[in-house]
């Protein structure tokens, strides 16, 4: 697969993008075409034929609450969607370790954060994950927010989970 | 006036926490295991005349 940058170049191939959520699909259709949401990333096939996948970054932070205080724990970059198309969700890349394209355009957008945050400073990822994409963040080192927050200030389909992976490795 | 009294530029959603939040995190052996593969290999995917995807898995040179 190739990674692009998202441009209205590729709105028509866009269209044909089924990820087998409707609201998911019109957002690339519509809100990832404004700069001001954040920035696309497409993960086209190798024949540019169609779109397998999508992210959406922008930035965001985690706010810490003690003692009813708002209290900035740190920046992050927030992965706003994320989607592959369902046609191609499940496809096993590696056997013995179990990875999926999933798995891949993820890592692909993980690398890319990586890369971004030399210039900015970041302590974490953020994301809402449907209950579908849960264990693909899960197994990734994203974590539950709190128990206490499973909700969404702007509930988007259905419900949602609030992940963070806090991008700073310990060695063992 | 930004909270900490500096000139700050903050973009973005908030998330909020009651509970402490983790600043950083050790990656399982599975979890490297993982990621040293997906950083070594890439999924071709191209179509054959029917349009039905053709998948095969590359090694990436190191290069890239």
């Amino acid at each position: 697969m190739v990674t692009i940058k998202y441009t209205d170049e590729y709105y028509d191939i866009a269209k044909k993008f089924n990820c087998g959520n409707v609201y998911i699909n019109n957002v690339l259709l519509s809100l990832c075409r404004d700069k001001y949401y954040g920035t696309t990333y497409i993960w086209l096939s190798d024949d540019k034929q169609c779109i397998i996948g999508f992210y959406n970054i922008t930035t965001g932070y985690i706010d810490n609450i003690v003692d009813g205080n708002y209290i900035k724990s740190g920046g992050s970059f927030h992965i706003n969607d994320f989607a592959l198309d369902s046609d191609y969700r499940g496809i096993v890349n590696d056997e013995e370790l179990g990875t999926t394209l999933a798995d891949e355009l993820l890592n692909d957008c993980l690398n890319r954060i990586n890369m971004l945050r030399q210039e900015v400073g970041v302590t974490y990822i953020t994301l809402e994950s449907t209950l579908e994409g849960h264990s693909l963040y899960e197994r990734n080192g994203f974590i539950d927010l709190d128990e206490e927050l499973y909700f969404s200030p702007e509930k988007k389909v259905g419900e949602c989970i609030q992940m963070y992976l806090p991008l700073m490795l310990e060695e063992v | 006036m930004p909270a900490h009294g500096a000139y700050a530029i903050s973009t973005g959603r908030s998330f909020k926490a009651r509970g402490k939040v983790r600043k950083s995190r050790v990656m399982t052996v599975e979890q490297k295991k993982r990621k040293e593969f997906l950083d070594t290999h890439k999924t071709v995917v191209t179509h054959d005349e029917n349009g039905k995807p053709v998948i095969r898995v590359e090694k990436l040179d190191g290069n890239n």
